[in-house]
């Protein structure tokens, strides 16, 4: 049989107009999802490091300066994992709390408005928070300052996207608070976050047997 | 400075109008789409089979593209299409009937492509990228000699693979896409979505299909 010979011109058509060089922000961001999940298989597979390079690609790809990550625990509780822009003590205070499935169901503590399929934004003068939990900040004395303009992002707002798994059950969500420029974040941002978010969860629930956090 | 109440009624209408949940672009669509198809088929409970149907049925809807199909890697290493939609029943019988090995994803004599990204091949009309007898798997076998008018139409023949590996890099399976309603090439943007759905898909299937 004749060996099949490549039309050139064509590969060259081709190559230039799937270009990488060439993307557009939307695609690249797309693209860096891909990399993540990539990325994410061929790691060691724990869930720690997983949530730790969620948190990087985060910061790499969006404005927020606080990302906090909580996942679901053995006892079916919630506890914060993977933490980034918090100050020791807030932290600390952090990694100390405990939300049952019940807490994330109780939207009289903790008020939020929803802003996407599964994200909601608590705003600050709603103090969406337990008493005691103002240590979680990490400027807890700015909290209830006034607002000088309504697309301030405040010390006290946060944003939490949700992790579902099967069934919509909640297996944890994202955290987000103080972006660069102290504003509200885009409708862009939040859209890419609630992709990413879902691609996480795809990610934490086909961790291989035996992974741990 | 706005008081309390003022500033929580501002905020709620600032969030209301910048955030709301109706979806705004083309984009924003497809991003819908795909975490929906993500929270349905994120399901141990759910068969191979099924996932694979949802898939192909989601990208067929989303997509501008009238063939769609997923291939898997069977435990005895040979990639069989397991789904196809957009083919006529003769086609589709042909295409459950072909066999190919790992080499055969590599063999650029018997099926040259077009490396577009590193998990991504097109595979041109004019290349001939079939064996003696895989024509009947295309739709309308007699338009496979078409001349491409402009570099830019998508002809009778030309078809997109993207691939999705395992957590040992090894492919797994890939998705096939032909046949752009249009008749043009598709967008880089579409590309993209679909190296992710590749991407997801892989990391959904790897611990279900040996390595």
């Amino acid at each position: 049989m004749a060996k099949k010979t490549k039309d050139y011109n064509q590969e060259r058509f081709l190559l230039a107009l799937y270009s990488q060089a060439n993307r557009t922000p939307r695609e690249e961001s797309i693209n860096e999802i891909r990399k993540f999940v990539e990325k994410c298989m061929k790691l060691d597979a724990q869930r720690k490091t997983v949530l730790d390079e969620a948190i990087r690609t985060i910061l790499r790809m969006t404005e927020f300066k606080e990302i906090a990550i909580s996942a679901k625990d053995i006892d079916g509780n919630f506890r914060f994992l993977a933490m980034s822009g918090f100050k020791k003590e807030a932290e600390a205070a952090m990694r100390a709390i405990v939300y049952t499935p019940a807490d994330l169901m109780d939207h009289i503590t903790f008020p939020a408005h929803r802003i996407g399929m599964v994200s909601e934004y608590c705003i600050s003068e709603m103090n969406p928070y337990k008493p005691g939990e103002e240590a979680t900040y990490n400027e807890p004395q700015l909290i209830g300052k006034p607002r000088s303009a309504p697309d301030d992002m405040m010390e006290g707002d946060y944003i939490d996207i949700y992790m579902d798994g099967p069934d919509k059950r909640h297996i944890g969500w994202i955290e987000l608070s103080q972006t660069k420029t102290g504003k509200l974040p885009s409708r862009e941002t939040i859209v890419w976050l609630e992709l990413f978010v879902s691609c996480l969860s795809i990610i934490l629930l086909n961790l291989p047997a035996g992974a741990s956090a | 400075m706005l008081g309390k109440l003022s500033a929580i009624t501002a905020m709620e209408k600032i969030l209301r109008e910048r955030y709301s949940p109706v979806s705004r672009d083309e984009e924003e669509n497809l991003s819908d789409a795909i975490e929906s198809l993500l929270a349905r088929i994120n399901d141990r409970r759910k068969t191979t089979q099924s996932i694979l149907d949802e898939t192909m049925r989601m990208i067929h809807r989303s997509f501008d593209f009238q063939y769609i199909s997923i291939l898997l890697r069977d435990n005895d290493g040979i990639y069989r299409y397991k789904v196809a939609t957009g083919v006529s029943d003769i086609s589709k019988k042909t295409l459950l009937s072909i066999c190919l090995s790992e080499a055969d994803l590599l063999d650029q004599s018997t099926y040259p492509s077009t490396s577009i990204s590193n998990i991504t091949k097109f595979f041109m009309s004019e290349n001939e990228p079939y064996r003696p007898g895989e024509e009947m798997a295309f739709s309308r076998p007699k338009m496979l000699s078409r001349i491409r008018e402009s570099p830019d139409d998508m002809l009778e023949g030309d078809f997109i693979e993207f691939f999705f590996r395992n957590r040992s890099n090894k492919i797994i399976g890939f998705i096939e896409a032909a046949d752009s309603r249009n008749g043009k090439l598709p967008k880089r943007g579409t590309i993209i979505w679909l190296e992710l759905i590749a991407t997801l898909l892989g990391a959904i299937l790897c611990d279900r299909l040996e390595g």
